[in-house]
């Protein structure tokens, strides 16, 4: 009986812990590298459900060594792509990271990434909050 | 009443001759590097090595400069162009070059080229300037790279233009194809151009 008690409770706190995450995210998606390269682009929308404003300040998973997150601009028909310490969502609205925008890079690919496959990735918020997601893999140079 | 060449003059003489010598000797080297012709630069290929004065005969030469290390610009042009290649009749397409240049090749080796650009279609073909040759080759055709260095695990990265270069088969460098174009409008371009120099 207590073990059943325990257990409800468990699951009442672990439900409140994932409500009180106010980021959504949506879309998650990794361009499979071209052959030889280990390094990619994911791209996500970031709902931002609260009344303050939050920041994504670090990323994890499992099938890369390293996940950093970037910007990049075009001016004048001119490409620069610089690393950024975090990416801000303002309260009530939402940020979609995109081709030609804000990204997250993955660096040293260690797992095989296919076709239409999940692949677990963990998001850290400056609140510190944290939510794993599942990314799928596309093609998107084909 | 002094002599005119005292021991100081004497040796601002010297040190103005010296600098003199330094200038004109840098504007020579200068305007040596400049007149190396961008078409007789060597261009590593799987195919060996080639030149742009050989490879624009009776064709439509398109030049893309970009580097394996970028995740987004590069394979997104690379595959844009993919598709339009698949688009063209084989009569169109043997009229097109398309040489995919890269900007890094301190890390971009011809076989990381030829196994990246496998993934795309077989009229890209991949090529390796020197570092020594690429900015001569890269200034005529008015393109910009600067390798900034990143405190990411990227160790640097390169800033540069993302426009098709496009060139006519007697040298002549055209619009080019810019990377905000859609896919419609750089098919119409491109049978323009084929229209335009081969009647096709």
């Amino acid at each position: 009986m207590k073990f059943i008690l325990l257990f409800f409770i468990c699951m009442i706190f672990s439900f409140q812990t994932f409500a009180t995450s106010n980021i959504l995210i949506k879309d998650a998606e990794i361009k499979l590298p071209p052959p030889g390269m280990e390094v990619s682009a994911i791209y996500l929308k970031l709902v931002n459900q609260s009344k303050k404003d939050i920041s994504l300040v670090e990323v994890k998973g499992s099938f890369a060594k390293k996940f950093e997150l970037h910007n990049m601009e075009m001016k004048e028909n001119m490409m620069k792509m610089r690393q950024v310490n975090s990416i801000l969502i303002k309260k009530d609205s939402e940020i979609e990271l995109k081709s030609g925008g804000y990204h997250i890079m993955v660096f040293d690919i260690v797992k095989k990434l296919k076709l239409n496959e999940y692949y677990d990735l963990t998001l850290i918020f400056d609140d510190k909050s944290q939510k794993t997601i599942k990314v799928k893999g596309i093609d998107g140079f084909k | 009443m002094k002599s005119l060449f005292t021991k100081e003059s004497f040796k601002s003489f010297l040190a103005a001759l010296a600098l003199i010598s330094v200038l004109v000797f840098s504007y020579q080297s200068r305007l040596k590097k400049a007149q190396i012709d961008p078409f007789l630069i060597e261009l590593i290929s799987p195919k060996g090595v080639l030149h742009l004065n050989d490879l624009v005969k009776e064709k439509i030469t398109l030049i893309y400069f970009g580097f394996l290390a970028c995740p987004d610009v590069c394979p997104t042009t690379l595959s844009t162009m993919t598709s339009m290649f698949r688009e063209l009749p084989p009569e169109k397409l043997d009229k097109i070059n398309f040489i995919f240049v890269s900007l890094d090749p301190e890390r971009d080796s011809l076989e990381k080229m030829k196994n990246y650009v496998s993934h795309f279609h077989p009229k890209i073909l991949p090529a390796v300037v020197s570092l020594e040759n690429l900015e001569t080759f890269t200034h005529y055709f008015g393109i910009s790279f600067i390798k900034v260095p990143l405190k990411s695990q990227m160790g640097y990265t390169i800033d540069h233009s993302t426009q098709i270069v496009v060139l006519s088969p007697d040298k002549k460098i055209l619009t080019p194809i810019l990377h905000s174009y859609t896919k419609p409008l750089i098919l119409a371009q491109l049978n323009q151009l084929v229209k335009d120099y081969f009647k096709l």
